[in-house]
């Protein structure tokens, strides 16, 4: 449990930019929905197996607080957690995560979203069908260049990306400025003929992720990023940024 | 300073967005002499008929004359068949010495005030308000906008409820409704200026493309509009400004003697009333010499309503402009100073100096502190303020004056040389808003003007408007997310 939701925290808060999430568990399968509040990346997760603590749909709001009782020390060794459960309709719901210590002197309640309101904050989020022109698992020397060439562009909030032959080539800044751009990834095996901008920092933090890791684009103007922590695969939809 | 009509030179014009509760106490007062009970009118304030002409600015009896203003139908009696006091100083103003703008009152459509199937032509409750609108505005204004219903309506819970439009392109077929209706019903009396919306460039050339048939004469010979008003992203992008006006002139839809006003709704960023200017000058320059631009902002009315003043305006070279506010005295331990305003504002340290206006000079500290601890308002409660409503409607005009001053004064010393930072760049090259946009204007062919807009598209983002995505946050994700996306 404890692994479930430090995974889930490590991939959204963690981020700064999603701080709510709605999850969806039958005893087939559990997802995870977020967005960013200025919709800059568009969350949909898989878990690889069905979580049976998160039966139902629910909000886990205030990620940052959930983050915060999961690195208390008190909790590193022997917690409880267990979710807190209503009846509603019925049915029992999921209703929120009680934490206590190993010694049971240190306790905490975590509060679950209900889905009437959850359903309303967070609603539910279709892609159009595009193609995807670019698909490549990125190297970790991909990522060390992009932040590189962030660190000598630290005013730049949006990058271009294009292809330039077979590499992959992002583009910081331009004439009127200082700028820079260097092959991310070479041999990528596809085409981009529209260099759309995309944003800097939530692809450099998501891209700084663990798990495994692809990355793709297309000119319909979104990409993608997958990263599969194990426990599940996040999918990270980014439009492009444009005026 | 007391004609700021005479001061006002070709700038571009700020026109106050009247307060209905400031318009009442003049109109009111008009009748019956005892909104205000004479006795309470400072000595400088006073007219011989008891009237409060002196804090009309649209009167020449006023302590200070400004010829523009704009006012508001959210606010409005719109029943013009029935004589209603506090609408008179707007109803019965002098068109001689003043011209009004009216706005229609689309934000209220917005935020669901006034309800109806806007989409519909025949909905009785929406035809009923739009008959009621384009009567008061025809028969009261010089200039006005047009009804539209702003995209941001689809992000209006309330207005979505209230009028049934959920989407952009709703709200684009409500407003043709009503453009549709404006022209066919128009009495000629008012010039009418066609409200271009959207919340992104993408949505904003849309609308455009969609409206601007309602400017053209070829189209509408009698009928057409007079001019433009820039809502949505329009009013705070300069990116989008200046290729709004690439297109108008490329269209032939901002032409001299057909096409002479252009009203920016919502702003109250300092640095605008000279950017405003410069593109004026540049249109009258290069394009159409009789161009006009405006625009509006309540803020003066807004700030007096949360107990603050003006007290200072700051305009430092390369730096940020702002007219300075601050919390107003507000002592029921004050009730019989007699104090000089100004001075028992700065002795009670509210700030290190205080500007005073036509409306100040002269007011005393009880004129504002009215009420003494014990004393009950007009409702009959003892409350936390020492103020009175007509402390309020002082410092409302006081308020108003320093704004004007402000946004005259800042072009003044913006003539002089002394620039806003927002309004030059020299990190590599001196770029000067001015020089670049007589650049863009001056252009005769329109791609080259686009071009050049693109070139300087850095500096455009360095320009904060007053809201919506602005500076930096221009470059954003809305557009594709909403082409890619969608929500349930």
């Amino acid at each position: 449990m404890k692994d479930y939701l430090q995974d889930i925290v490590q991939h959204t808060y963690g981020l700064g930019f999603i701080d709510l999430v709605k999850i969806t568990g039958t005893s087939e399968e559990t997802s995870l929905d977020g967005l960013a509040e200025d919709r800059s990346v568009i969350l949909k997760t898989d878990f690889a197996n069905p979580v049976p603590e998160f039966m139902g749909t629910f909000g886990m709001p205030n990620l940052d607080r959930l983050g915060t009782i999961l690195k208390l020390t008190v909790y590193e060794e022997n917690a409880k957690i267990s979710i807190n459960k209503q009846e509603r309709n019925g049915d029992d719901v999921p209703v929120g995560i009680h934490f206590e210590n190993d010694a049971g002197d240190f306790e905490n309640d975590y509060r679950f979203m209900s889905s009437e309101i959850v359903n309303e904050k967070l609603k539910s989020v279709t892609m159009k069908s595009v193609n995807w022109g670019v698909e490549f698992k990125p190297t970790v020397g991909s990522v060390q260049r992009l932040k590189m060439m962030i660190s000598a562009n630290p005013e730049e909030r949006t990058f271009t990306a294009k292809t330039a032959g077979d590499d992959l080539v992002f583009a910081f800044g331009d004439h009127s400025t200082h700028a820079g751009e260097f092959v991310f990834q070479h041999d990528v095996g596809g085409k981009l003929s529209h260099a759309w901008d995309w944003p800097v920092e939530q692809v450099s933090k998501i891209l700084s992720l663990s798990g495994d890791i692809v990355f793709k684009f297309s000119d319909d103007g979104v990409s993608e990023i997958t990263v599969d922590s194990g426990l599940a695969t996040y999918h990270y939809l980014l439009p492009a940024q444009q005026k | 300073m007391n004609d700021l009509t005479a001061e006002q030179k070709d700038y571009a014009i700020f026109l106050p967005a009247l307060s209905s509760f400031y318009s009442t106490f003049v109109g009111k007062q008009r009748f019956g002499k005892d909104y205000v009970n004479p006795s309470r009118i400072p000595a400088h304030l006073q007219m011989p008929d008891d009237t409060l002409e002196k804090l009309n600015w649209l009167s020449p009896d006023g302590v200070f004359q400004y010829k523009w203003s704009l006012y508001s139908a959210g606010h409005a009696n719109l029943d013009l068949s029935t004589h209603v006091e506090k609408e008179d100083m707007v109803r019965n103003r002098n068109k001689q010495t003043s011209l009004l703008v009216g706005d229609s009152g689309g934000f209220q459509i917005g935020k669901g005030v006034w309800e109806g199937d806007w989409k519909d032509p025949n909905c009785p409750k929406a035809s009923k308000k739009r008959l009621e609108v384009i009567t008061w505005l025809d028969n009261t204004f010089d200039y006005a906008m047009t009804l539209d219903i702003p995209a941001w309506v689809a992000r209006s819970p309330a207005g979505q409820e209230a009028t049934g439009i959920r989407t952009y392109f709703e709200a684009v077929e409500g407003t043709e409704v009503n453009n549709d209706y404006f022209m066919q019903n128009r009495n000629g009396k008012c010039k009418y200026l066609n409200v271009l919306q959207g919340e992104t460039h993408t949505e904003a050339d849309d609308w455009y493309h969609r409206m601007k048939k309602y400017c053209d004469p070829k189209q509408y010979p009698d009928t057409h509009f007079n001019g433009w008003s820039m809502g949505g992203q329009n009013m705070c992008d300069v990116d989008l400004v200046l290729r709004r006006l690439v297109s108008l002139m490329r269209d032939g839809l901002i032409e001299k003697g057909v096409h002479d006003w252009m009203h920016f709704l919502g702003t109250s960023k300092l640095e605008w009333a000279l950017l405003l200017t410069d593109i004026q000058r540049a249109m009258r320059k290069h394009y159409n010499s009789q161009l006009q631009i405006s625009y509006d902002c309540a803020s003066p009315f807004l700030a007096t309503a949360n107990g603050q003043v003006y007290c200072q305006v700051e305009l430092n070279d390369k730096e940020k402009w702002v007219y300075r506010m601050v919390s107003s005295i507000d002592d029921k331990g004050l009730a019989q100073d007699t104090t000089p305003y100004s001075q028992a504002f700065l002795r009670e340290g509210k700030h290190t100096s205080f500007l005073d206006s036509p409306v100040t000079n002269g007011l005393l500290a009880n004129d504002i502190c009215k009420y003494a601890p014990g004393d009950l308002n007009k409702v009959g409660n003892e409350g936390k303020t020492s103020w009175d409503s007509f402390s309020y409607c002082l410092l409302m005009g006081h308020n108003v004056w320093t704004h004007i001053y402000a946004t005259q004064e800042a072009n003044r010393q913006y003539e002089n040389g002394i620039v806003p930072k927002m309004l030059v760049s020299d990190d590599f090259q001196r770029l000067a808003f001015g020089e670049v946009v007589d650049e863009i204007i001056g252009c005769a062919d329109s791609d080259k003007a686009l071009d050049l807009i693109k070139e300087y598209n850095k500096f455009w983002m360095n320009i904060i408007g007053t809201r919506g995505a602005t500076g930096k946050k221009t470059v954003n994700a809305t557009t594709k997310f909403n082409e890619l996306f969608t929500e349930a």
